[in-house]
């Protein structure tokens, strides 16, 4: 009986989770421009800063 | 059709230009060592609580201890490769994107394929194991009807999915604190069979009082233990992944990575004594739960619990960890338009690459789903060879990769968040074991190797004939390196 409320439960929330990121997904492609979702580039950081110290110790 | 020649023109070498501002989106920077060590660890540690054992069936018990220290070699050249060229390359995608700035795009496009199915096929795998540890503890709980795997499959991926959509903060510290737990589960179990005193419960006299013992194939059984000694260290390599989600990426990938692989060094052995000194070989050699197994002989109830537990908890974060790193290759991919530039789209709330994580969910289900539905559980070492067979043909790739990157770049060219030692020995290295492990792997799963072969050289045709047209040939280059040497 547990285990059959248990079955019932996981395909509940799985649903509900993933209706939810569905539903979010299509939300957020019609809110915002598909040119501005996809401007992201390859990253940069302090490495890249021109006052970093060139390394390699060996 | 290398990329170099179309890499933009930029002020050869050091000091390198700052990064000009960008407007836009990008994935969040809030990940720091732990989140690193977490991911990677993560990953892997499901490999101590089932799996690895395997290597005793096929090699017996010092059959699988040799496999640890030779793959673990293996794997710490992999963890000192990733840690130098991924301390420089602030991306995600991972050995994807490494491959693409020292080789060309089809061996990149091929390594992020390796990539995918390395960690969706682990992911996949883990979650037909945590459907079955439910049927096992409602078992345990008095249960004997049976239990929907299908309900626990679907919902654990949906639950890791849904952590990973919503951000990549609490996805990492989750799996950081959940692995710590099923680490120190390790460590318990060490004290709670007073390993420190070999003498004490543990007993290894059976094992050293003849060869047949503990090598009960020969030699010829360690070479086919190797294969499953893979599943000690499998991953690590995923820490690469985070890399553009990284404060530092120069700091956190190099001290999460090796700190990674020490963790799973001493777990390794830790694992191996205590199952070792409690459990006969034969019984070892098939076990689903060997650690549990270990607890369970203690006859101390907590210890039980704790490694069901940790087996629990280990297997969620693998799943997790894999779910991940998963998405962002395949969103790399899609940024640089390898695969439909729609995949490359990044949550602008969340910070995560949403539409990849969304899309590899139905494909890791069904692949979970598979050994259920054909009632054939053998499918299940199949999806893991998979798994494997993805990851070897990637370490592969790795040593031309490490040749090409210090020649391009050489020492003092570049910053490097962590420099090596001992080049080129760590590459050839990797690339000895690698190709011994692979044969090895050849031997006991030709037909799925010879699949998968198949596999990537139809996906090269079909890059190499549709897709290679809309890559992104200069702007998939947006880091101010200088330019290579000889170009």
């Amino acid at each position: 009986m547990i285990v059959d409320i248990l079955e019932w439960a996981a395909w509940i929330i799985s649903a509900g989770l993933g209706g939810w990121m569905l539903f979010d997904a299509l939300k957020t492609g019609r809110e915002y421009d598909e040119e501005f979702l996809t401007t992201s580039v390859e990253g940069t950081d302090e490495l890249f800063d021109p006052h970093a110290s060139v390394g390699g110790a060996r | 059709m290398t990329e170099i020649e179309s890499r933009p023109p930029q002020v050869p070498g050091p000091p390198a230009p700052p990064a000009p501002p960008r407007e836009g989106l990008s994935l969040s920077k809030v990940l720091g060592p732990i989140h690193i060590w977490g991911l990677g660890v993560g990953i892997v540690l499901v490999g101590e609580f089932m799996g690895w054992n395997f290597a005793v069936g096929k090699g017996g018990m010092f059959g699988a201890l040799i496999a640890a220290w030779v793959v673990g070699v293996l794997y710490t050249c992999v963890a000192m490769i990733d840690s130098e060229v991924t301390s420089t390359v602030a991306a995600a995608g991972g050995q994807y994107t490494q491959a693409k700035h020292t080789i060309g795009p089809l061996m990149a496009f091929n390594v992020g394929l390796f990539l995918v199915l390395e960690y969706t096929m682990l992911e996949a795998a883990d979650a037909n194991v945590m459907s079955y540890l439910a049927t096992t503890i409602s078992g345990q709980l008095g249960y004997h009807g049976s239990v929907n795997q299908y309900a626990f499959i679907v919902l654990a991926i949906m639950v890791l999915a849904f952590l990973n959509y919503r951000g990549v903060l609490a996805t990492l510290s989750i799996n950081f604190i959940i692995t710590g737990i099923a680490f120190l589960a390790i460590v318990v179990l060490f004290f709670g069979t007073q390993g420190f005193d070999p003498t004490s419960q543990l007993h290894f006299s059976g094992l050293t009082s003849s060869e047949s013992n503990g090598l009960p194939y020969g030699w010829l059984g360690v070479f086919a233990a190797l294969q499953f000694g893979m599943w000690y260290y499998l991953g690590i390599e995923g820490t690469c992944q985070a890399a553009e989600e990284c404060r530092s990426a120069a700091r956190s990938i190099p001290l999460g990575t090796m700190t990674g692989i020490i963790t799973l060094l001493i777990a390794a052995a830790l694992t191996w004594f205590v199952c070792a000194g409690t459990l006969p070989w034969q019984y070892l050699g098939v076990s689903i739960t060997p650690l549990f197994d270990t607890a369970l002989m203690t006859g101390t109830k907590s210890l039980a619990i704790l490694l069901a537990i940790g087996t629990i908890l280990a297997t969620l974060a693998s799943a997790n960890g894999c779910i991940n790193d998963a998405s962002r290759a395949w969103f790399s991919m899609g940024r640089d338009n390898y695969l439909p530039a729609w995949f490359g789209a990044i949550h602008p709330r969340y910070r995560t690459p949403f539409r990849a994580i969304i899309f590899l969910v139905p494909v890791a289900i069904a692949f979970a789903v598979l050994p259920v539905l054909l009632n054939k559980p053998e499918l299940l070492g199949t999806i893991i060879t998979f798994s494997i067979l993805s990851a070897l043909l990637m370490y592969s790739f790795m040593v031309p990769n490490m040749f090409r990157f210090r020649r391009l770049w050489p020492i003092g060219t570049l910053h490097r968040g962590y420099t090596h030692p001992f080049h080129p020995l760590p590459a050839i290295t990797l690339g000895l074991i690698a190709a011994m492990v692979l044969f090895a792997t050849f031997l006991g799963y030709g037909t799925v190797l010879v699949t998968l072969v198949v596999f990537y050289l139809l996906a090269s045709v079909w890059f190499v004939v549709f897709r290679y047209r809309y890559v992104a040939r200069g702007k998939q280059f947006t880091m101010p390196w200088p330019r290579p040497k000889g170009y």
